[in-house]
């Protein structure tokens, strides 16, 4: 049974979500208590998955609650569930919580998010990974991308398109800023794929903010894994997207269709980050025998870790609350045929695209290119197609 | 150099001015004497020709307008200054003429009235301060106008000094119109503050109102069930045909439907729904009182109830560091006031005490302070206190409090401007009084007095 803890200062609240989650006593164990202190009590004694706070208490708010469960019990889910209204206080949960959800919150909303985290908890076997990837804040990006974001923010006219590729080009900024753009506490009526709308969305005083706060900005350190390239990876990633989204053209597919397609291309690989930075020492050896034994890497991480890059970087997406579609894209990008998309998808256009930019880069990487799923591509119809798609990513050098 | 002419009758005019015989009459009528005596010798003509030099001089290079006029307010000499004022190229075309050939109407006619009643009288016209149109400019004067008496004692006209003050006027105007703006940012300001915590304050009563609801509502068709199976049970008992499967299955049905639960908490349920619906529309109750639009004069109003809509629009900002109690006089008697800027300073000073208070109980956290407002008839006054235990102000900090952006708070916590619009709106708007007694560690009492019969306005100048 699911431990869940909901903490919040006005105990009627507390009565209404316990009624209203009546029916689930049988498959959760749920939990009320009245402020921080209490909450932090109750989980010295007893592991919880799942917390689910309000912001404002007195004494000790959401915020510091937060950070302190991170601290002592990374790999609990942290929700917020507050009816403040000033994007300000957003901020200032950007680090600590998974997710935001706003007061008043629809009963299946709440049940949902909490649903979603259970089945991203299962997605993930190794228990240390799931710690690792509960315990991130935010994802390290290259000095020079923090340098031209800072220096464009500082014109007296800043340009929101040269910040929005800036955001687009980094997989650390887009997926912060994309977890906070699609948080119910935004309250949008559907969820933003496009890095330029949700910086355009947001606003620049809020990516300003975003931008130097430490919390979002800690910067990629190169000498703790040596093996790896956030350069080269950030642009595996971007051509990976670019690609996605031409093939999604190339098969007339809508607008929010192309935006999801770049979007989860960019992200595809954000495991690897989580990966590189959180476990270097492991992840030098992941990519040396990768090399050495022409290994691709995802095979190579699953034997050593029984996960690979791929379920790290879905877990984390989707305890940051991002598009299912995006985080499907990324936990099956290797495997397409899981999907039950039976014709052509974002996983199967990220899938195509990673592979097809790995041919073409696999000078850097020297490792081997992971194998077109061909038996799905035959499946769906779609295996007459790569050739034209082959051809459209050898349309554009300038990306490599 | 311009030729001054002299001519006699003027000259004698300008020469014997006779104050009112009132002002040290037995000097003047000396020195009228020695004049007297002077005139008609060649010499005298040379004195009078240097003394009417001087005069001219005077009259040329003063920035201020000189004008004489006669008995019928025509102008018999103005100066250069005068001149360009009126639109004259020459001064001496000025004469004969009179406001009315310069001046709109309203303006002329004003004048006249104000000069014909100083010529009637006497009495002399001090530092007036007048708007004067000509064409194409406003100017705003400080005029002085005083008699000249002839040498039978009879006025004979006047002479009238002028002094451009525009500049300081507009100045004086663009800092009252300064000050109006700051008030008003101050007013935004803490409206905007307000609303994100209104926002809060409806936000969490709507939470658990829906969650309840909709528990009831999610809960009924079990209920519905058990008592359909019972109107079952009853016909068949009636039919004396109840059979166990009947009775089986209504007790199967019980017992799914969480009835034990649902008996205790679908009445609470909704009680709490109801409080909660309370007090989303008490606040909404309160929002639309204390948001008075606050008209163009004072009214009668009843500051307790005001102040318990203030405390409860402003409860998101004390509630998580304080305890609010309200000691209102029952029988205060209705005071004359501007409602919304009565309001404002009852919200600057109780989130004044939150944010002392937050101070104390940041550095002791899991405490609260208390705030307290009180209000009392003192005689013709009523008197309102709110009181904090809050930090206190430090000594050096306190003839500082009620300067405009003066402020010990961190960027973004305040513009240093809610005291300062408590001073403006309680002394300047109301008549009435503001002061503190304070005490390190302690806490802050701020004291405002209304005034139940405040003078009646004083008129300023126009506008």
């Amino acid at each position: 049974m699911k431990t869940l803890l909901f903490v919040d200062d006005d105990p009627k609240v507390l009565q209404g979500l316990q009624r209203q989650l009546r029916t689930m006593r049988n498959e959760w164990n749920m939990n009320f208590v009245e402020g921080g202190p209490q909450a932090l009590a109750f989980m010295a004694r007893q592991p919880v998955d799942v917390i689910v706070t309000d912001m404002m208490m007195p004494g000790m708010d959401g915020s510091q609650l937060l950070s302190e469960v991170s601290r002592r019990h990374p790999q609990t889910v942290r929700i917020v569930l507050s009816g403040q209204a000033e994007r300000e206080a957003v901020l200032r949960l950007v680090g600590p919580a998974h997710q935001y959800l706003s007061k008043p919150c629809e009963a299946d909303e709440l049940r949902n998010a909490i649903i979603r985290t259970f089945s991203l908890c299962d997605l993930l076997g190794n228990e240390h990974l799931k710690n690792l990837t509960a315990r991130i804040k935010s994802l390290p990006t290259l000095p020079s991308a923090q340098t031209r974001l800072t220096g464009e923010l500082q014109k007296d006219a800043p340009s929101l398109e040269r910040i929005s590729e800036i955001v687009a080009r980094d997989i650390g900024l887009t997926a912060k800023i994309m977890q906070l753009v699609n948080s119910a506490f935004f309250g949008l009526p559907r969820q933003i794929s496009d890095p330029q709308e949700a910086v355009a969305y947001l606003g620049l005083t809020t990516v300003r903010a975003l931008a130097l706060s430490a919390e979002i900005f800690s910067q990629f350190d190169p000498r703790l894994c040596q093996l790896f390239s956030l350069d080269i990876l950030e642009r595996h990633s971007w051509a990976t997207g670019l690609l996605a989204r031409r093939m999604a053209h190339l098969e007339r597919q809508n607008n929010q269709m192309m935006d999801q397609c770049f979007l989860a291309g960019l992200l595809h690989d954000v495991g690897q980050l989580v990966l590189a930075t959180g476990l270097h020492e492991e992840y030098s050896q992941v990519i040396l025998q990768a090399r050495q034994k022409k290994q691709p890497v995802c095979q190579v991480e699953q034997e050593l870790f029984g996960a690979s890059h791929a379920d790290v970087g879905a877990y984390l997406l989707g305890l940051w609350g991002l598009p299912n579609v995006i985080v499907e894209a990324v936990a099956w990008h290797h495997q397409p045929s899981r999907s039950v998309a039976a014709q052509f998808s974002q996983v199967m256009a990220v899938h195509v695209a990673d592979v097809l930019i790995h041919e073409r880069q696999q000078v850097y990487t020297e490792a081997p290119p992971p194998g077109l799923a061909m038996a799905y591509l035959e499946k769906t119809g779609l295996a007459g197609r790569i050739e034209t798609w082959r051809a459209a990513s050898l349309e554009n050098d300038e990306v490599y | 150099m311009e030729k001054i002419q002299v001519i006699d009758d003027e000259a004698s005019r300008l020469t014997l001015p006779k104050v009112p015989p009132r002002q040290e009459a037995g000097q003047q009528a000396a020195t009228a004497k020695v004049q007297k005596e002077l005139i008609g010798t060649a010499e005298n003509r040379l004195w009078l020709m240097h003394e009417n030099n001087l005069l001219q001089v005077l009259m040329d290079n003063l920035p201020d307008f000189i004008y004489f006029k006669d008995v019928h307010s025509r102008f018999t000499r103005i100066n250069k200054a005068h001149a360009r004022h009126l639109g004259l190229q020459q001064p001496e075309a000025a004469i004969g003429k009179s406001d009315a050939d310069f001046f709109p109407m309203r303006l002329a006619r004003q004048k006249l009235v104000d000069e014909q009643c100083l010529l009637a009288t006497g009495k002399p016209i001090l530092g007036l301060i007048e708007k004067s149109d000509t064409a194409g400019e406003t100017k705003w004067l400080s005029s002085t106008k005083v008699p000249i008496y002839a040498a039978d004692g009879k006025i004979s006209g006047l002479v009238g000094i002028s002094r451009d003050i525009t500049a300081a006027k507009e100045a004086e105007m663009e800092r009252q119109a300064m000050e109006a703006q700051l008030r008003q940012a101050q007013k935004l300001e803490s409206i905007g503050q307000l609303a994100a915590g209104i926002a809060h304050e409806i936000n969490t009563p709507t939470q658990y109102v829906g969650d309840n609801t909709r528990f009831v509502k999610d809960s009924f068709p079990a209920i519905m069930q058990v008592l359909k199976s019972h109107e079952d049970l009853l016909a068949a008992v009636k039919n004396q045909a109840v059979t166990p499967e009947l009775i089986a299955r209504s007790e199967v049905l019980i017992k799914e439907s969480d009835l034990e639960y649902l008996y205790v908490q679908i009445p609470t349920a909704l009680g709490e729904t109801l409080e909660g619906v309370e007090r989303v529309s008490k606040i909404v109750r309160a929002m639309k009182e204390f948001s008075h639009p606050g008209g163009k004069g004072k009214s009668l109003a009843d500051l307790n109830k005001a102040i318990e809509s203030t405390a409860t629009v402003a409860r998101n900002e004390w509630k998580y560091v304080a305890d609010l109690k309200l000691e209102l006089e029952p029988e205060l008697p209705l005071v004359p006031c501007f409602l919304g800027e009565f309001n404002q300073c009852v919200l600057n000073l109780i989130v004044n005490a939150a944010h002392a208070i937050g101070d104390v109980v940041k550095k002791n956290p899991g405490t609260k302070g208390l705030i307290t407002v009180q209000t009392r008839r003192d005689g013709d006054h009523v008197e309102v206190r709110v009181t904090d235990t809050g930090t206190g102000i430090p000594e050096s900090v306190r003839p500082k409090i009620f300067e405009p952006f003066f402020t010990t708070k961190d960027v973004g916590q305040g513009t240093g401007q809610g005291l300062t619009v408590v001073y403006a709106n309680v002394v300047k708007k109301h008549g009435g009084t503001v002061t503190f007694e304070t005490e390190l560690g302690r806490g802050t009492t701020f004291i405002l007095r209304l005034p139940l019969h405040p003078p009646p306005p004083a008129k300023g100048g126009e506008g």
